[in-house]
């Protein structure tokens, strides 16, 4: 049973006076998927707090479940589903045990504990590992112990802490495409913080972008990325090319083209395996842009033009 | 050089162990001037345990006693400690560690001018148990603070009650258990502590509430010196083997 979640005119005040959030209202729809990204100390990890109810917002600020106020409602009696950054797992109990934590601190009955437990140990891909103690895990296995112990007592809500990222690159990519597959699966509300956008558009359905504390922008992977409606946002999400006073653009609103009103100078072009990455300065331009194409990379140093397609550019005053 | 490694760690230890093994012998020879040939006997342990049974019985009722009073002053101490940041936990969890520094005997004056005009609490054992508890405290709350620091304790109780864990339920389920290796460290500690604590214990105890030191010293005063012997002899079979006993056990729970 999955629930929609608002934060309403939450802010957030530090003791030392800092402020973590400014007064923001945000919805969470029942079902949805939203990634919170931004960089370190833009306010995405306090809006989680709130929303678990490990920190309170200021006075005035309201947190609703499904449209009850739950304010003042302690994390335990939320239930809600959370996902530590580090997994915060109980090194005093083997996996099954931490799986069914949860469950056990709600009176479910031994049997129907082991049958849900062995349920999530399924579905996380971590059969036979029941009995293993915490530390003769991999980081990819404690990633999924985590899930599946905020998961099995059924959460209507699941807040995950920057998921992946103790994790390499490549053990990522994987638990992502897991992670999206499950989440879709479970048709849970799903709330995570994320710092690298890729991950955020690859998991999200929405991306609410925050930077200083305040939401810049909210929408999905497609329109903050093709539409941002900063600087800030345009650059967070991926290589923003400036083309002279406030107009941007894309790498791949860029092609080369004899005709082309951009005249520029390469300055380097590196392989990306698909395709290659070139970077060139405009003529009388003084900030470099980025453009892909395919095949044949030009040598450094030679010249070319560059077209862009005139719905691609971006009008982002400063 | 392993040659020499063993001969150095074979001084070491019959530095230690001699005067040990030398006092307790003295505990079973008919006269210690006569030496060996004098021959043995057990009369002197009799006497002991005649004479001083009492200390013995009653030093294990104050270790007892105390480490029940560390545990539950000590580890809710602790607990707070290790959640709360900042300057001010800091600086309590600092004074609270200062009695180590203070001598025993100034520790027992103080406790004198504070208590000492409370009832008859200076004929009364429990006195000896407050000098006891203030001095051993710091140690149980050390230990556990250790370990809970050491376990991220604060984030793991965050993941227990987003689980839905109420405060009973995290604290014994979560705490507990993973400062364990702490709190049985802290124990081990305060027991050993407590039965051989002689500096603020002399001035605390009167004829009628001597622990074992404190009677071990007073045998050495007044006693024969073979009595005094035995007395080590006691303490030592009394002892060591409870204090391996519970090491032994304390290590199996740690693991």
């Amino acid at each position: 049973m999955s629930i929609s979640a608002r934060l309403e005119a939450c802010a957030r005040t530090f003791a030392d006076g800092t402020v973590g959030l400014h007064p923001t209202t945000l919805d969470f729809p029942a079902g949805s998927v939203t990634a919170l990204l931004g960089p370190s100390g833009c306010g995405k990890t306090t809006t989680l707090r709130l929303l678990a109810g490990l920190a309170a917002p200021d006075r005035g600020g309201r947190v609703l479940f499904d449209g009850q106020d739950v304010t003042r409602l302690p994390v335990e009696k939320r239930g809600i589903g959370m996902v530590f950054q580090g997994y915060a797992l109980f090194p005093n109990r083997d996996v099954a045990g931490n799986i069914g934590f949860g469950l056990e601190v709600r009176g479910v009955s031994r049997a129907e504990r082991d049958r849900r437990v062995a349920e999530m140990l399924r579905l996380t891909r971590l059969e036979g590992l029941a009995s293993r103690r915490i530390d003769q895990l991999s980081g990819g296995q404690r990633q999924r112990v985590a899930l599946a112990r905020a998961l099995a007592p059924a959460p209507g809500l699941l807040l995950l802490d920057e998921p992946f990222g103790a994790l390499d690159a490549r053990l990522r990519d994987t638990l992502r495409g897991e992670l999206a597959a499950l989440l879709e699966a479970l048709g849970v509300t799903a709330v995570f913080v994320t710092h690298d956008q890729a991950e955020a558009m690859a998991l999200g359905r929405r991306i609410v972008v925050m930077e200083a504390g305040r939401v810049a922008q909210t929408g999905t992977p497609e329109e903050v990325y093709r539409r941002p409606s900063t600087r800030f946002v345009g650059q967070f999400l991926g290589t923003l090319n400036h083309l002279g006073q406030d107009r941007f653009c894309r790498p791949e609103a860029l092609r080369v083209d004899p005709g082309g009103a951009i005249p520029a100078t390469v300055r380097a072009c590196f392989f990306e395996g698909g395709r290659y990455r070139v970077i060139a300065l405009p003529e009388g331009g003084d900030s470099e842009i980025t453009f892909e194409i395919a095949a044949s990379p030009p040598m450094p140093g030679s010249r070319l033009r560059l077209a862009v397609e005139a719905e691609a550019v971006l009008r982002l005053p400063a | 050089m392993r040659l020499l490694a063993g001969l150095v760690t074979l001084l070491v230890a019959a530095f230690l162990l001699v005067p040990v093994l030398l006092s307790a012998l003295a505990g079973v020879t008919a006269n210690w001037f006569l030496g060996i040939a004098g021959g043995f006997t057990t009369r002197w342990i009799e006497r002991v345990w005649e004479l001083y049974a009492h200390t013995i019985a009653l030093s294990a009722w104050i270790a007892c006693c105390c480490l029940i009073a560390t545990l539950l002053l000590g580890v809710p101490a602790a607990y707070a400690l290790a959640r709360s940041e900042g300057r001010w936990p800091r600086l309590v969890e600092e004074l609270l560690t200062l009695p180590l520094a203070v001598p025993g005997l100034a520790t027992a004056l103080g406790l004198i001018l504070l208590w000492g005009a409370v009832g008859n609490i200076r004929t009364h054992w429990g006195f000896v148990l407050i000098g006891h508890i203030v001095f051993t405290l710091p140690f149980m709350l050390r230990a556990t603070l250790a370990a809970m620091r050491s376990t991220d304790l604060v984030t793991l109780e965050e993941a227990a009650r987003a689980c839905g864990a109420g405060f009973r339920q995290r604290f014994v389920g979560i705490v507990l258990p993973n400062a364990r290796r702490g709190i049985l460290a802290g124990s081990l500690m305060v027991v050993a502590l407590s039965l051989g604590e002689f500096n603020t214990t002399l001035l605390l105890a009167t004829p009628f509430t001597m622990t074992l030191p404190v009677g071990l010293a007073d045998s050495y005063a007044s006693m024969r010196l073979e009595i005094g012997s035995a007395f080590t002899l006691v303490f030592l079979l009394l002892v060591v083997p409870p204090m391996l006993l519970l090491q032994a056990v304390a290590d199996r729970v740690a693991r």
